[in-house]
């Protein structure tokens, strides 16, 4: 029994990191790691992606990589929208536009589009391949993947836009949550007033050392949330907060979205 | 009588703080219950999505001309069985979970089995956008049902390693928490994942 777990665990963790690239978060929302793009049209790119993002909190992804070393397009694809945060949380309003390039090692090229789980409705994927196919790859047969980009979000950006705008964003995040913390807080003062206040006090202040409040929006702490286990961690709410500036919001992917080969 | 009252007190307080370190623990080790479930629920939906998306294959095969029933026998026998494998939530122990898994897993591979069939012998139907259209949503599916299972993995992680760590395990023993099961990859993984779906 014992023996199994720790199979398990040993599977499960040892697995990803044998198996799965690195891709540690930038702070680009365009990551040529194939060099398919001029700097120009990298910075073109950004510059667009970034004034979407800002004005309508949708975070399109953009990533070419020569290799994909064995995983699955879309898993890659997911995995780092995961890890990384893409889309606001609460909302998962990213997409990620992961190409393939062609190489020696790997002589195909694979396109795909994923969907946070926000956007599965405006962005089905059906209508992922279509933009796959369509839009992108007879400009990608052609190794323009500056305009496969472009002709892919032309259609992206205002579909997007549809299924909600910012003022949703707002309002979503105006809300403040109300966690248990305050109910656990009302039995604590409770047993305080049976005279062990003191104690209690004490053992909860050194389990957090600062009390958690509200949260404050600046993002100053940069934790790796993704997978180191937090003992005391009683809510999963991660800040997915990036030092750079940008900042990824934390949205989350479903595994939603499709791929083609070119 | 100021002796005893004392003694009284402290035997209280430790009491108490017995019971709220207990509470303690127990709340969290519900939390991450409920994120498992949650979790749980997120693979049952995709895999329903996927059994909700059988008969429509088979009855836009079905039009084909010299269609062959045999084409989805296989497929039909699995998803029955498949789908009378179902699990509680609230009883996600490892031989649950192997058998709901053993159940799914014979589905996947007896539809992309059947689905590589169709293509072959149907090839004006496969050419078809419904067809498509199909292909493109059991895949999207089978993605979802990839990503819950890997996320419902990550929280039966961490809900077991909160479980196992002592002295979560002395309550978690008193409050009756059970061990639960992982999604193993499944015998001849690449095999699986290597549905043809390619278009």
């Amino acid at each position: 029994m014992r023996k199994f777990l720790i199979a398990c665990a040993v599977i499960f963790l040892a697995a990803p990191l044998w198996a799965q690239r690195e891709y540690p978060m930038t702070d680009s929302l365009v990551n040529d790691y194939a060099g398919m793009l001029t700097w120009r049209q990298r910075d073109s790119l950004e510059q667009r992606l970034r004034t979407f993002n800002d004005s309508t909190s949708n975070q399109i992804l953009v990533i070419i990589t020569p290799r994909l070393y064995g995983e699955e397009i879309i898993d890659l694809a997911v995995r780092i929208g995961h890890e990384w945060g893409v889309g606001q949380e609460g909302l998962d309003n990213g997409v990620i536009i992961l190409i393939k390039s062609k190489c020696e090692e790997e002589p195909y090229g694979d396109a795909s589009i994923v969907t946070g789980k926000g956007l599965e409705g405006a962005l089905p994927d059906a209508f992922c391949i279509r933009i796959i196919r369509d839009q992108m790859i007879p400009h990608l047969a052609d190794t323009d993947y500056f305009s496969a980009l472009t002709a892919a979000l032309d259609v992206i950006e205002p579909v997007c836009l549809g299924e909600y705008n910012y003022q949703n964003y707002q309002n979503e995040h105006a809300r403040k949550r109300t966690p248990d913390d305050v109910a656990g807080n009302i039995t604590l003062w409770l047993f305080v007033a049976l005279g062990v206040g003191y104690l209690i006090f004490r053992i909860r202040h050194r389990k957090h050392p600062r009390t958690t409040g509200g949260d404050t929006s600046d993002d100053g702490d940069s934790d790796s949330s993704s997978s180191s286990y937090d003992y005391d961690d009683d809510d999963d709410d991660d800040d997915d907060s990036s030092s750079g500036f940008i900042g990824f919001g934390g949205g989350d992917f479903g595994g939603g979205g499709a791929h083609s080969r070119f | 009588m100021k002796k005893t009252s004392i003694v009284l007190i402290v035997i209280l307080a430790a009491v108490g703080l017995g019971i709220l370190w207990g509470i303690g623990i127990n709340n969290k080790l519900v939390n991450a219950e409920e994120n498992v479930k949650e979790a749980w629920s997120q693979v049952e939906n995709n895999y329903k999505r996927r059994m909700d998306l059988i008969p429509q294959l088979v009855s836009t095969v079905q039009g084909a001309a010299n269609f062959e029933k045999s084409t989805f026998t296989e497929v039909t026998e699995a998803r029955s069985k498949a789908s009378s494998v179902q699990v509680d939530a609230n009883d996600l122990s490892e031989a649950n979970i192997a058998n709901f898994q053993k159940a799914q897993d014979a589905l996947t591979s007896a539809l992309s089995r059947s689905i590589n069939v169709v293509v072959e012998r149907y090839p004006e139907l496969s050419a078809t956008q419904n067809f498509r259209d199909l292909q493109v949503q059991l895949e999207g599916t089978e993605n979802r049902i990839a990503t819950a299972r890997q996320r419902f993995n990550e929280e039966v992680n961490k809900y077991n390693r909160l479980l196992r760590v002592f002295p979560n395990n002395i309550v978690a023993s008193i409050a009756g928490f059970e061990k639960k099961g992982y999604f193993t990859a499944p015998e001849g993984a690449d095999e699986a994942q290597s549905i043809n779906f390619e278009f």
